[in-house]
């Protein structure tokens, strides 16, 4: 049983501190959510544990860390059905061509640079129970990563939703989250195919079969959500209860198929009904729930668990930053470089590999799937997730560099001339 | 022609790159793996120390790897740090550790060295834990064997 008083004072204490720090950063500048995921840090072992032990320990005793990641694990699958439920293939309409070859480069360019990083960190910072196939996919993955919900609300505040270079850069996310999560399934698949009792063959069939049977089934069955929506104007407590369960058993079963819980709740939201006003109120229920209290303790466990006491000695801060510049060259240089080629100005292009650059939380999901599976080292995922740091942090500095709020507008303009549908993109962003 | 041209560049290149690079891979050799947790039994109780004791009977090592970086925990508590060279475990003392804090003027030096020997049934290690304070050096003898539950899917821990 989990000792209730213990759990209700790190609840109170990481959602103080999430919004005291997410606070702090907004005064900054900052997206909220890379203030939070700042305060996970400071209530690790990297400055709370440092600072005071004592207080550490008695806040987080590790028997308790379990029910507190349990927690933050149903909040996570929340999240990601959230994050489901914003991608609309009706994004890609208008802008097929650019954004197809802007994203498919922005994943394989920051892939292929991981995978020669791999080859580099493998026999530095991994062991022999780890075979290089895995690790390298990994890393690479972990590379390709671009923070759709955050990159979606950097370009709610900034304005540039509207714009082309947010139209475009919205776009290449939805395709690099859903071909990001594929690839990450496929390396959990891999890596999990040696050590769970369920075999490779039944994990495979069954995902392609569910896969199917979401798209074409469940997508078709859930319009009558929509219809009964927009029929009440309104979602019924009943509506909200089926839809929950809905996301849990999609979870569960994504689970026992050997892959993850989260790509099940990630599934159930792509094939929700996309009628905006529909998508926009099951959003807002399940956001402050989600965003404020859950979501928080994620960031809170995945500090926990990151430990800059691990980075000693010169070699390992060297690692370090060549992580971060390898993420940042592959990412940005791939997304800048095959954005100009498409066609778009300098400037423009440079716009999309800053906001594509964005690892944010995605980035934790994953290395955290990578440290439970244990395809990556402690050291690593700390290292990962400083570097998914910096480069959340970075965005929204550079990209005011890049895009003036002056030339936003004269794009927003632009783009209404081109008389694109003012609400396309309205209810696009979950509120992290 | 252009775009074709430009996504055959952009996108063909690098994935038959990550190919090769997968397979060039294959012949790369990590550090071997120590981490997890390990059951230690001490031929003899540790000596009196005000920064390490370890009971006579069976005890918990945790070991944290990184490559070849390691951080070991002795119940939780005493921390050492070291690192893997072939099949070999070399530790100094860690910052931040128990001890560290109780240093005084003559602080005890713990350096551990065991050799692993990777058996079918299960991992083994065997070594000496060196207990060195001012001129005094005392050296323990140790075993450990790791244990299954804390190898995780995937071959980590």
């Amino acid at each position: 049983m989990p000792n209730l008083a213990i759990l209700l004072a790190q609840v109170a204490v990481i959602v103080l501190v999430a919004r005291l720090v997410g606070w702090l950063f907004r005064k900054l500048g900052q997206p909220q959510v890379m203030g939070e995921m700042v305060a996970g840090i400071l209530l690790g072992p990297s400055l709370l544990g440092w600072l005071a032990p004592g207080i550490s320990t008695a806040l987080f005793p590790p028997a308790s860390l379990g029910f507190l990641n349990s927690l933050s694990q149903i909040g996570l699958v929340l999240f990601m059905f959230m994050v489901g439920t914003e991608l609309n293939p009706e994004i890609l309409r208008d802008r097929k061509h650019t954004a197809v070859v802007t994203s498919h480069v922005s994943i394989i360019v920051p892939f292929f640079l991981g995978t020669l990083l791999a080859f580099y960190l493998y026999p530095r910072l991994s062991d022999d129970s780890v075979a290089f196939a895995h690790f390298a996919l990994f890393v690479g993955t972990a590379m390709s990563i671009t923070a759709f919900p955050v990159l979606a609300r950097i370009l709610t505040e900034r304005n540039l939703l509207h714009s082309h270079i947010g139209a475009v850069t919205i776009a290449c996310a939805a395709v690099d989250d859903v071909t990001a999560w594929c690839i990450l399934a496929g390396v959990v698949l891999l890596v999990r195919s040696s050590g769970v009792t369920i075999p490779l063959w039944l994990t495979l069939t069954g995902t392609a079969t569910y896969v199917a049977v979401m798209w074409f089934g469940t997508r078709r069955a859930l319009r009558f959500l929509e219809t009964s929506f927009l029929k009440r104007k309104s979602l019924s407590h009943d509506m909200m209860g089926l839809i929950l369960l809905l996301v849990l058993v999609s979870g569960w079963v994504t689970e026992r198929l050997g892959i993850h819980a989260l790509f099940g709740a990630f599934l159930m939201g792509v094939v929700m009904p996309k009628d905006q006003g529909f998508v926009h109120v099951l959003r807002q229920r399940l956001e402050g729930l989600t965003v404020v209290l859950l979501l928080p303790l994620y960031f809170a466990f995945t500090g926990l668990r990151t430990s800059i006491g691990l980075l000693s000695g010169a070699d390992m801060w060297f690692f370090c930053s060549l992580i971060i510049v390898v993420a940042i060259v592959g990412k940005f240089g791939g997304a800048t470089v095959s954005a100009r080629l498409s066609g778009m100005p300098w400037r423009d292009a440079g716009a999309v590999g800053i906001l594509m650059n964005t690892r944010g939380l995605m980035e934790l999901v994953v290395l955290n799937i990578g440290l439970d599976i244990g395809v990556i080292s402690p050291a690593l995922f700390t290292m990962m997730v400083l570097m998914a740091l910096v480069t959340t942090f970075m965005t929204t500095p550079l990209l005011h560099f890049v895009c003036p709020a002056q030339q936003h507008w004269q794009d927003i303009a632009a783009v209404k001339t081109e008389g694109l549908p003012e609400d396309r993109f309205e209810h696009l962003t979950v509120q992290v | 022609m252009k775009p074709v041209l430009v996504y055959l560049t952009l996108v063909g290149l690098p994935i038959v790159g990550t190919f090769g690079l997968l397979r060039a891979g294959q012949d790369l050799s990590a550090p071997i793996s120590v981490g997890g947790t390990w059951e230690v039994r001490l031929s003899v109780p540790s000596p009196p120390s005000d920064d390490f004791r370890l009971p006579p009977g069976p005890t918990v090592l945790k070991i944290s790897q990184s490559g070849t970086h390691l951080l070991l925990a002795f119940d939780e508590k005493t921390r050492l740090e070291g690192n893997v060279q072939g099949m070999t475990i070399y530790t100094g003392l860690a910052d931040g550790s128990n001890s560290a804090t109780a240093v005084s003027l003559a602080p005890t030096v713990i350096h551990l060295r065991a050799t692993i020997d990777r058996s079918p049934a299960t991992d083994q290690l065997q070594g000496v834990i060196t207990f060195a304070r001012g001129n005094l050096r005392t050296e323990v003898p140790l075993t450990a064997s790791r244990q299954r539950d804390a190898i995780k899917p995937g071959g980590g821990y």
